[in-house]
């Protein structure tokens, strides 16, 4: 690895942190908020920028990445802007502990939405507003934004690219990585907009409220204002606009892209697209007359709430408006399966993505057949194309991988958690970026019940998650950090 | 500007590396998926697998939004297939290499590629042929390739430790006459380039370029290069097209012996040749290089397909005695090994030759033409003075250029002036300038 090429780009990242830093201290001055509040946030932006500053000075030079050197740059990235991003928690007094400052940040960056914090309307504005910030920057990627500003990097770029977009093929819309970059980045900021302009008009919330609303379900995150989630407006309106929006952002962007350059109907060309919509229409008519069977509530208020948490717990956005750790069994499962699932490669969603499930469906039929007809010969396909044989072992790998993660860790949380299925739960919240799990860290609970060690360890699995295990986990082989 | 690139072998890849550096966004077609990832690997550029004259693939690769279309596969009617469908699509520049001479013979017009939309057919041995024979018609020089039919010549040579220039400024130097009918127009130093000045000490190991006519350049180096003389027999190896091509050429000028193993292929090669004598024999084996004639005059050219074939044909020339020896790599990758360890006095590619060839074009589609120098990070920009421009009638000396160009020279009514300070530009005035690759947009601001 490059280290001194590696330091360098992430002084560029710390430096964008910094700068966003600063400008939540003029959402907070806005606002009329107190000096302090301010002051936190720009003493905050100044120490990442005067660091930044001091490490791209000591490491300039020329920038020739390998792609060994996109992993290492990604990982440390994100550790970095976790480091700095905590800065303003801290300083403002919000949270007290290093440690849950840095699980607030990282659940921020990862888009994954779980909090230690428990009352949240005493939260002054210009933390709200960073905190917010921090899911829309790691929404679509922070680096991934740099590869976009930045015109130096010319194959580098790619190399980023492929170590921070989740999915297992990258799609590539343009020749050039920078434009390809810029775009993706210009789809996800005009669709915020919008999103955040029908909140205010039709959902009746005010600027502030739908603009970081808007932050946290683009970038499929799940930080509210509220304590009681989004539920807190209680607005049919409200809730339909955000399901549209935690639908859009659990879709792969490309096809946005394609869409708005007039090509919509590449939406239902696309395998992985079909199986996410059908997959949300099934699961909300199932989970809809599964929780209506149960509770005295009216059905269209089951429907409303089962169609909401369907799409906020697939696309991995954690948003609540009903506490759905009330509800039957089979419901409370079927989320925890959905977990697993996240949204589609190439959105802003976690788990282990639609394709990569749906393949690995395809493949077990495929092994079936195979075995009933040894000398059959069954190519795999993708909407007509077929799979690389590649693919298909990269994909089985990340499956043994997560299933382990998920069970050595869950081993590890029993030791910080209450009971069984909160250790669990926890586990594949943090690792699959959606954030509520169930019992104790529940839609109505919070993750500050657990011990700051226990919040480290999940700081961890949050940032596995969001970077797909490989980009982290490649950085603990002894052959990585060999020249 | 979006160019498309079909085939990702040598010639497709060192062009897209070329295109990356000079910020165009490139898409690389080609059928076969392993050389596309080795493309991938090392450049910013979109891929798409399949066979570039497929009409879908080319919808795919965007074609129709393209400005340019490079076919470079060993296909030549793929090439030309792409080109015409790229053509059909609206695409602005078509540019094809073609191998089979038979496409280029421009004696019938009436299949002229041209006329079909083909705005450049390129055949790479034709390229690189006349690159080698520019080479042996100038001993000593590392480059020589001429400009404007023949009337400028481009030339570098080295300063070597009996060269009169050594340690000297131009005005220094006893033959006068000599300086001032050329024009040094750049010098390499350890890898750098030395814009040169009048007060410019010439050291041992320069690379010197010159600019001048023909025969003027020619004296240059019988006086710079005294330990150089010309070559009284050139051996070829290998009667591919390369090698027949050379042979055509160069017969004429000096004594040719080609050597080729192939019974039929030297048939053909006795066939299209006069003068030269053709040898069935084993280039690789000493009685072969005997029968040849090889002596201390020799030039030894290697031109078969089998690259460390050729670079050992060069070696055991060089130990029978040849003083010159060239060989061909097609492997992009050897190039820089073989050229460090001095194992051949000079390399040629088909590959870089095409790449050259289509970059010259691309260049010429701003400034009127433009060459590029190998050994030299710099370009030669030709502009003509436009009837009432600001630069008509203005004296050379009062042109204020950057300092890493410089003004190589002027052809009036199809005459080579030297470009002196004094010198007074007028209309349609062809200037040749000579420039580091960062002036070229600033000498582009001045002159158009």
């Amino acid at each position: 690895m490059n280290k001194r090429a590696v330091f360098h780009l992430v002084s560029y990242m710390t430096l964008v942190i910094g700068v966003a830093i600063i400008g939540c201290a003029g959402i907070s001055y806005l606002y009329d908020e107190p000096v302090d509040v301010q002051m936190s946030l720009i003493y905050s932006g100044i120490i990442a920028i005067g660091f930044a500053s001091v490490m791209g000075f000591l490491t300039r030079g020329d920038i020739n990445l390998s792609r060994r050197d996109g992993f290492g740059i990604v990982t440390f990235g994100w550790i970095f802007a976790t480091l700095f991003g905590s800065l303003p928690y801290i300083f403002s007094g919000v949270i007290a502990h290093p440690v849950s400052a840095m699980f607030e940040t990282m659940s921020g960056f990862t888009t994954t939405g779980a909090s230690v914090l428990g009352d949240l309307e005493t939260i002054p504005r210009g933390i709200h507003f960073w905190r917010a910030l921090t899911h829309w920057f790691g929404g679509m990627g922070v680096l991934v934004l740099c590869v976009a500003i930045l015109p130096f990097l010319g194959v580098g770029g790619m190399q980023i690219y492929r170590a921070e977009m989740p999915g297992p093929s990258k799609d590539r819309l343009t020749p050039r990585i920078a434009t390809t970059a810029k775009l993706l980045w210009a789809v996800y900021a005009l669709l915020t907009v919008v999103e955040a302009v029908l909140l205010k008009f039709a959902g009746g919330m005010d600027w502030f409220d739908s603009f970081c609303h808007a932050f946290g379900t683009m970038a499929t995150g799940g930080f509210s204002t509220r304590s009681a989630s989004v539920g807190a407006f209680d607005s049919a309106i409200v809730d339909s606009i955000i399901i549209v929006f935690m639908f859009l952002a659990g879709v792969n962007f490309s096809l946005h892209y394609y869409a708005l350059t007039g090509k919509p109907q590449r939406y239902f060309k696309d395998p992985e697209f079909r199986f996410y919509f059908i997959f949300i229409i099934c699961a909300t008519i199932f989970v809809t007359f599964n929780v209506w069977a149960d509770s005295a509530l009216a059905f269209t208020r089951c429907f409303r709430d089962s169609a909401f948490t369907v799409v906020s717990i697939l696309t991995t956005t954690g948003f609540a408006t009903a506490d759905f750790d009330q509800w039957p069994d089979a419901s409370r499962l079927l989320l925890v399966v959905m977990m697993f699932m996240g949204g589609c490669a190439g959105s802003t969603g976690g788990g282990m993505k639609i394709v990569r499930v749906f393949i690995m469906f395809k493949k077990m039929v495929r092994e079936l057949k195979l075995f009933m007809r040894p000398s059959a010969v069954i190519q795999m396909k993708l909407g007509g194309k077929p799979v690389e044989q590649e693919i298909i072992s990269h994909i089985s790998a990340f499956f043994a991988i997560f299933v382990l993660i998920v069970a050595l860790g869950s081993f590890i949380m029993t030791f910080f958690t209450p009971d069984i299925v909160t250790a669990v739960t926890s586990v594949i919240a943090t690792l699959g970026n959606i954030g509520p799990g169930l019992n104790a860290v529940g839609a109505s609970q919070n993750y500050g019940g657990i011990s700051p060690t226990g919040q480290g360890i999940l700081t961890f699995f949050m940032l596995l998650g969001r970077l797909e295990l490989y980009t982290v986990l490649i950085l603990f082989l002894p052959s990585f950090w060999k020249k | 500007m979006r160019i498309v690139i079909i085939g990702a072998g040598n010639a497709g890849r060192q062009l897209a590396m070329r295109l990356c550096e000079e910020k165009h966004s490139v898409v690389m077609v080609d059928a076969n998926p392993q050389a596309l990832a080795q493309a991938e690997a090392g450049l910013d550029i979109l891929t798409i697998c399949g066979q570039g004259s497929n009409p879908a693939i080319l919808e795919q690769a965007q074609a129709d939004k393209s400005d340019l279309l490079i076919a470079v596969t060993d296909n030549d009617e793929v090439n030309i297939l792409s080109c015409l469908l790229g053509h059909a699509a609206g695409v602005k520049g078509k540019i094809a290499r073609v191998t089979n001479p038979d496409f280029l013979r421009n004696g019938s017009s009436r299949y002229d590629l041209k006329k079909m939309g083909i705005d450049l057919v390129i055949n790479q041995k034709h390229e690189c042929a006349r690159e080698v024979f520019n080479m042996l018609q100038m001993p000593g020089a590392i480059e020589a390739f001429d400009l404007i039919a023949g009337k400028v010549m481009v030339a570098g040579c080295s300063i070597n430790a009996v060269s009169p220039l050594l340690d000297r400024t131009p005005a220094e130097c006893d033959r006068l006459d000599l300086i001032q009918s050329v024009r040094v127009i750049a010098i390499r130093r350890d890898n750098e380039l030395v814009v040169p000045h009048g007060n410019t000490v010439f050291k041992q190991n320069d690379l010197v370029y010159l600019v001048g006519q023909r025969a003027d350049i020619s004296n240059f180096f019988k006086w710079v290069c005294p330990d150089i003389e010309p070559f009284e027999k050139v051996i070829i190896a290998g009667g591919g097209d390369l090698g027949l091509m050379l042979a055509k050429f160069i017969e004429n000028e000096v004594d040719t012996v080609l050597l080729e193993q192939n019974e039929s292929r030297a048939k053909y090669c006795s066939a299209e040749l006069d003068k030269t004598l053709i040898l069935r024999a084993d280039a690789l084996t000493e009685s072969a290089l005997e029968e040849s004639g090889l002596h201390d005059k020799t030039a030894f050219v290697a031109l078969t397909g089998d690259d460390e074939g050729n670079i050992m044909n060069c070696l055991m020339a060089q130990k029978k005695g040849a003083s010159f020896t060239a060989t061909q790599i097609a492997r992009t990758d050897f190039i820089p090994v073989v050229e460090q360890l001095y194992l051949v006095n000079r390399v040629v590619s088909p590959y870089i030759s095409t790449t050259n060839a289509i970059l010259h074009w691309l260049r010429s589609k701003k400034v009127r033409a433009a060459s590029l120098l190998h050994n030299l990070p710099g370009e030669l920009l030709d502009v003509i003075i436009a009837p009432n421009h600001k630069m008509d009638g203005r004296c050379i000396k009062e042109i204020k250029i950057p300092s890493t160009a410089i003004i190589a020279t002027v052809m009036r009514d199809g005459e080579v002036v030297t470009a002196t300070g004094d010198l007074q530009l007028q209309a349609d005035d062809r200037v040749l300038i000579f420039c580091h690759p960062d002036a070229v947009k600033k000498i582009e601001s001045i002159f158009l």
